[in-house]
């Protein structure tokens, strides 16, 4: 079996490898076909995840371990989301409602939350780790942020916006590219181990 | 008060309105209350996600074209009998070494992916953009001193190989001595680090951008939903 | 015929097996045992170790070294009766159990022959060989003309303790008697009466010291009988008193070792030959003897060092003393052996016994600083008979004797000691080198073999402790991780803390000041703050490709940002949006998260009718899975993908879509996303199949993600045309279009809270470093990233 589910990812990866370079003919056709198998699969692996949070929540409904009550929450929340959204259908104002009121209230406020905790974080900064480095983080986030809004009462300050372009336009856009292509590198090799069979993230 | 007034919108609003404060009131600490909407949260998120993935794929990809087409998809029905397959096998544990095979196509087709566009969409263009940084052409058609152009395209020519020089965590071995890597490596990589702590700061002055950009317009919705009842006409 | 087990290992061998083929021990036994009645060759008390290196031969007298060199006679019949006493007793070494004469005897037969005055004033030891062999020569054959005194012998009664002559130490057994035939008829005799009256007591000879006293009885009754021989003739005592007449060493044989018991009574019970009163004896009165016509040979053993190891003078015995008292008398070997008797008993009891001729041939040479471990085969029956215990117990009596000085012994006579007379004594290594064997015919001896296997001695096992053995080390470690542990599990007390801390007030308090310059300003709505005056090229980029749109122009959106998002990127993305509707382009929404189609629906829906818009020209196709898989599948065929709308509605037929068969067909591919990743994904995977026909694509990001997207403005060619970061992007397009959205009512309560935001951050950093200015200096740290 582990050899059989090497096999299968090795070949299926190479298939669709080749066809970034053979675009025509009967093996493109077949990347094609492949490739939306994999679509087709990867929605009912959304589904499995699903179910998986289901059982776990209700396994500790089972076991009444502590926080089982929001575990029922949840799981009465789902199976409602779930009933009438695929009773009346995504786009049905009653899908909708739930959607605008209950799920981006609550993510948009976890979010705005996340406003106090990074000036916090920034005070907190300083005090903890106080050396050139995060000097030259607070000094150009503190730019880049007083550069990117007119100051009330006296509007753009001069010379904030030319450095907020070389901030932002030339040594940030060079250290995200070194990110860029070190990550990029990264996906390589990962990939590669994958396709060779050294790594096996889908056994066990 | 009006009960008409009570529309869908108001009460969605207002139940928007409860659920911030919730949220909210974990800047007093975690709460009970903070839980229960987390949890609410979760349970509808994880709803929606089941109901779009069976309307997307199952009944606009499968259903609904084999009802008016039968014929167009005959390629792609194998595909829904090992989905169903994945499904069945990965939901219970006993049969989930069974659900391997299937893993590992969808794990394969995912690094080929991942592979070509790594290779074609970044590495390729970005390398080629660090070449063409001094491109005295690409100058004059952005209208820049060729001056500040050069110097700019110095700037990022070193601020790149200065980062990958910090992610170098290759080591030459030494007799009696820690491993470490060599000395003009390590010099790049703390110029590198200088161009990574910038990059950082202005990646926190934009999450802090888009965190505010949240808390207000969840406090416009507040204030349009309470202010006509808490501000003077 | 049957096998034979092998009492070593206890094996079955094929029967006439000597040697066992498993564990190579002798299964027939060299020593006879004479109730057995086979037939060993065996000699009693017969050393299987060679004892003639030539070091030891030289150390020996003559008439003993002759005694080492005559050939094995005949065995005695082990048939032949014995006293019952005699045939449990074990045989002492030196002394054949078939009979063999003694070597005494077999030389005063040989001097029976020889002229008698020729060999008088000869040595003891070369005319003793003579003169024994003449002696049993003469004896050996009734008819022949024998002395008076020995034929004497034959007529007395057995005297039944003619051992008690041979002071012999305690635990030596006496040996097997010899056959008759090969017995001096004195001999004989002494044996036989004694076997008629008595439980025999351990006589020096087993069935050899009958057929001597037998012979003895024979030779007082042939003729006139030596005074030394007289005592063959008195009657025998009780059994018991026999018993406590006898040597100790031959009363070690029976129970209670006689050889151990002194001899405290019966002077009269003790053979007269061998009693130290009386005035015969066989070696104490040689000279009385002889005037009574005893051999010179018997006269002179008096003044002769004596092969004493056969008659070794007893420990604690004071009759046996006197015995050799009369020094006048008495051979000198015996003299010696009186005076190493009164110098002190020797440890253990043990009579060093006199050796047959191929016992001493056999033995091996004595080595002085141990005793060797004598020949186990060879050791007689009856020796091997006596139980461990008697022999520890002899050892132990004999230990118990420490306080007495051992007697010395000359070498010669010391190597012809058996092996458990000497081994105690010397304490050779052999001695614990394990126990002592209670079995079989190598019993009382130490360093041998099991008879039985081991797995015979069904005992029960040996209790091994179970519990762990820890160290006092170990046990302190213990301790100190028991302590440890105990106070990781502990729980600790908690301390009473204030309700709000200083980082929860400090966190309310900017939470506070943040939220009251963000209601401030949209409660005021003064829009103060103006917008961007120089808008970026990336977003004038986006302007310009949107107005160069045709007429419903198909764009492709991708909605794929988070709710928690939503409100930076509905106000980002309204701006754009307006512009396409504006510009009337057919707007297909499509979204790789599932949350996606429900965000544009929001969008569509609720947030543009807000301000006024309405937007009718879109379909949103709805949620494509697998990520960048999906996209790639997308960028192939987007029919396949998403063949039908959220609504089940199939727009790929009609306008505008009909004209679309592949990505690029689209006018414009925008994708509006708050993950660097997912634009990333969809510039890696989508745009490569833009080039074909040179499809713009344009980004409305998170001012989170901007950093990372903005590498791929910055190449050439550009892999993506514009692009509209966070609110101050969607400000600055605001500025562009001359369009109002959300972001004109967001922008000043965004100023304000990015003026809280850098005020708190800065004051804070400044006390911090003024606070460690004055704090304690610390050591220089090493740079690292955050």
């Amino acid at each position: 079996m582990r050899a059989t589910s090497t096999a299968i990812a090795v070949v299926t990866g190479a298939l669709i490898l080749l066809g970034y370079v053979i675009t025509t003919g009967p093996l493109y056709d077949l990347r094609v076909i492949l490739v939306q198998w994999a679509v087709i699969l990867a929605a009912f692996a959304l589904l499995v995840g699903v179910f998986n949070l289901l059982g776990v929540h209700w396994s500790k409904i089972k076991n009444r371990q502590p926080g089982s009550f929001y575990s029922l929450v949840l799981i009465i929340s789902l199976f409602a989301t779930a009933g009438l959204v695929g009773f009346f259908g995504p786009t049905h104002p009653v899908s909708q409602w739930i959607f605008n009121y209950i799920q981006v209230p609550i993510e948009s406020s976890l979010l705005a939350l996340l406003a106090v905790v990074l000036i916090f974080a920034g005070v907190r900064l300083t005090r903890r780790r106080l050396n050139s480095l995060s000097v030259i983080f607070i000094v150009s986030a503190l730019l880049v942020m007083i550069s990117s809004v007119p100051i009330f009462g006296a509007g753009e300050i001069p010379g904030l916006g030319p450095l907020r372009d070389f901030i932002v336009n030339i040594l940030a856009v060079a250290g995200a590219r070194g990110i860029l292509l070190g990550v990029a590198l990264g996906i390589i090799a990962t990939g590669l181990r994958i396709l060779m069979g050294s790594d096996r993230p889908y056994t066990g | 008060m009006n009960l008409s007034a009570l529309s869908p919108d108001f009460i969605g609003g207002f139940v928007g309105f409860i659920l911030t404060v919730l949220v909210l009131s974990y800047l007093f600490g975690d709460n009970a209350m903070f839980r229960f909407t987390s949890h609410l949260f979760i349970g509808v998120a994880a709803g929606f996600v089941a109901v779009v993935v069976f309307y997307n794929v199952i009944l606009n990809q499968l259903v609904f074209p084999t009802i008016q087409n039968p014929g167009s998809t005959n390629a792609i029905l194998p595909a829904f009998f090992l989905g169903l397959w994945l499904f069945i096998t990965k939901v219970s544990p006993r049969l989930s070494r069974f659900g391997n095979p299937l893993m590992g196509y969808l794990v394969g087709a995912a690094a080929a992916t991942a592979i070509g566009g790594a290779v074609f969409g970044t590495v390729f263009p970005q390398v080629g953009a660090s070449g063409g940084l001094f491109d005295t052409q690409a100058a004059g058609q952005e209208n820049q001193n060729l001056i500040y152009w050069l110097v700019r395209g110095v700037l990022i020519l070193i601020g790149t190989i200065t980062t990958l020089a910090f992610f170098h965590f290759g080591t030459r071995p030494r007799p009696d001595q820690l491993a470490r890597p060599p000395a003009w490596i390590e010099g790049l990589g703390k110029a590198g680090q200088i161009f990574i702590m910038i990059t950082f700061g202005v990646l926190f002055a934009g999450v802090y951008s888009a965190a505010l950009t949240a808390l207000i317009e969840r406090l416009n919705t507040l204030f349009i939903l309470l202010g006509p009842y808490l501000l003077p006409q | 015929m049957a096998d034979i087990r092998c009492p070593m290992c206890g094996k079955n061998n094929p029967a006439g097996t000597e040697v066992c083929k498993y564990c190579q021990a002798r299964i027939k036994p060299l020593v006879v045992n004479p109730l057995d009645g086979d037939g060993g060759s065996g000699q009693p008390g017969k050393s299987s170790q060679p004892n003639n290196t030539p070091d030891h031969e030289s150390s020996l007298p003559d008439w003993l070294r002759d005694l080492r060199q005559r050939d094995d006679e005949p065995a005695p019949d082990p048939t032949e009766k014995m006293p019952e006493w005699m045939q449990d007793e074990p045989q002492v070494p030196g002394f054949s159990s078939d009979g063999d004469a003694p070597d005494w005897l077999s030389r005063i037969r040989k001097q029976e022959d020889a002229p008698e005055e020729s060999e008088a004033e000869s040595d003891f030891s070369a005319p003793e060989k003579d003169d024994s062999q003449d002696f049993l020569a003469a004896e050996e054959k009734p008819g022949q003309d024998l002395p008076d005194w020995l034929s004497q012998l034959g007529s007395s009664e057995p005297e039944s303790k003619p051992e008690a002559a041979w002071d012999q130490p305690d635990e030596e057994p006496a040996p097997a008697p010899a056959e008759e035939g090969d017995q001096p008829d004195w001999l004989q005799r002494i044996r036989s009466r004694q076997k008629e009256e008595t439980p025999p007591d351990a006589f020096l000879f087993s069935s050899e010291d009958e057929e001597p006293s037998a012979q003895a009885a024979e030779a007082t009754e042939a003729g006139e009988t030596p005074d030394w021989l007289s005592s063959f003739q008195t009657p025998e005592p009780a059994p018991a008193e026999k018993a406590d007449s006898l040597p100790d060493w031959l009363n070690q044989q029976a129970g209670p070792s006689p050889f151990s018991e002194p001899v405290n009574e019966g002077e009269e019970e003790v053979p007269d030959w061998l009693s130290p009163k009386a005035e015969s004896g066989p070696f104490s009165q040689p000279v009385s003897e002889s005037e009574e016509g005893v051999p010179d040979w018997l006269s002179k053993f008096g003044g002769q060092e004596a092969g004493a190891a056969a008659f070794a003078a007893p420990e604690e015995t004071d009759e046996t003393k006197p015995a050799f008292g009369e020094e006048e008398n008495l051979p000198d070997w015996l003299t010696r052996l009186d005076s190493s008797a009164t110098e002190g008993p020797r440890s253990g009891s043990v009579p060093a016994l006199i050796l047959d001729e191929e016992d001493l041939s056999e033995t091996p040479e004595p080595d002085k600083s141990s005793i060797e471990t004598p020949d186990l085969s060879s050791v007689p029956d009856w020796l091997s008979q006596v139980p461990a215990d008697e022999a520890a117990s002899g050892a132990a009596a004999g230990d118990s004797e420490a306080g007495l000085a051992p007697a010395e012994l000359p070498s010669w006579l010391e190597a012809m000691r058996p092996v458990e007379s000497a081994a105690p004594l010397v304490g050779s290594p052999e001695d614990t080198s394990g126990p002592a064997e209670k079995a079989g015919p190598l019993a009382g001896l130490r360093g041998v073999l099991p008879a039985e296997p081991e797995f015979v001695n069904l005992r029960k096992p040996q209790v091994y402790s179970i519990k762990l053995q820890v160290s006092e080390a170990q046990q302190a470690h213990i301790a100190l991780l028991d302590s440890l542990l105990e106070t990781e599990a502990a729980a600790k007390p908690v301390q009473g803390k204030p309700a709000l801390m200083s980082q929860q007030l400090l966190r309310l308090g900017i939470a506070v000041v943040l939220i009251l310059a963000v209601l401030t300003a949209l409660f005021l709505n003064q829009q103060q703050l103006p917008l961007p005056a120089n808008p970026p090229p990336e977003v004038q980029n986006v302007s310009t490709l949107i107005n160069s749109l045709a007429e419903n122009a198909p764009v492709l959106v991708a909605f794929d940002y988070e709710p928690g998002l939503s409100g930076e990127l509905d106000a980002t993305s309204s701006a754009v949006i307006q512009h396409l509707t504006a510009r009337n382009a057919y707007l297909t929404l499509v979204s790789t998260s599932p949350n996606g189609p429900l965000l544009a629906e929001r969008l569509i829906t609720h947030i543009l009718p807000q301000q006024g818009l309405t937007v009718t020209n879109y379909t949103n196709l709805g949620f494509i899975s697998g990520g960048p898989t999906g996209l790639l599948a997308l960028a192939e065929n987007p029919k396949k993908v998403l063949p039908y709308s959220l609504n089940g509605v199939m727009v790929w037929e009609g306008l505008p879509l009909s004209g679309v068969q592949s990505v690029a067909d689209f006018a414009m591919v925008m994708v509006i996303t708050e993950n660097p990743e997912t634009a990333r994904a969809w510039i890696e995977q989508v745009q490569p199949f833009l080039q074909e026909k040179n499809t713009p694509m344009v980004m409305v990001v998170s001012a989170q993600a901007e950093p990372m997207v903005r590498p791929y403005y910055e190449t050439s060619p550009r892999q993506i045309s514009g692009m509209v970061a966070g609110l101050p992007g969607a400000a600055a397009y605001e500025k562009v279009t001359g369009r109002t959205g959300i972001t004109r009512h967001y922008w000043d309560a965004y100023g304000a809270g990015i003026l809280v935001a850098v005020v708190i951050i800065l004051a804070g950093s400044l006390i911090n470093f003024v606070l460690a200015g004055f704090a304690h200096p610390k050591p220089a740290e090493a740079e690292g990233t955050l």
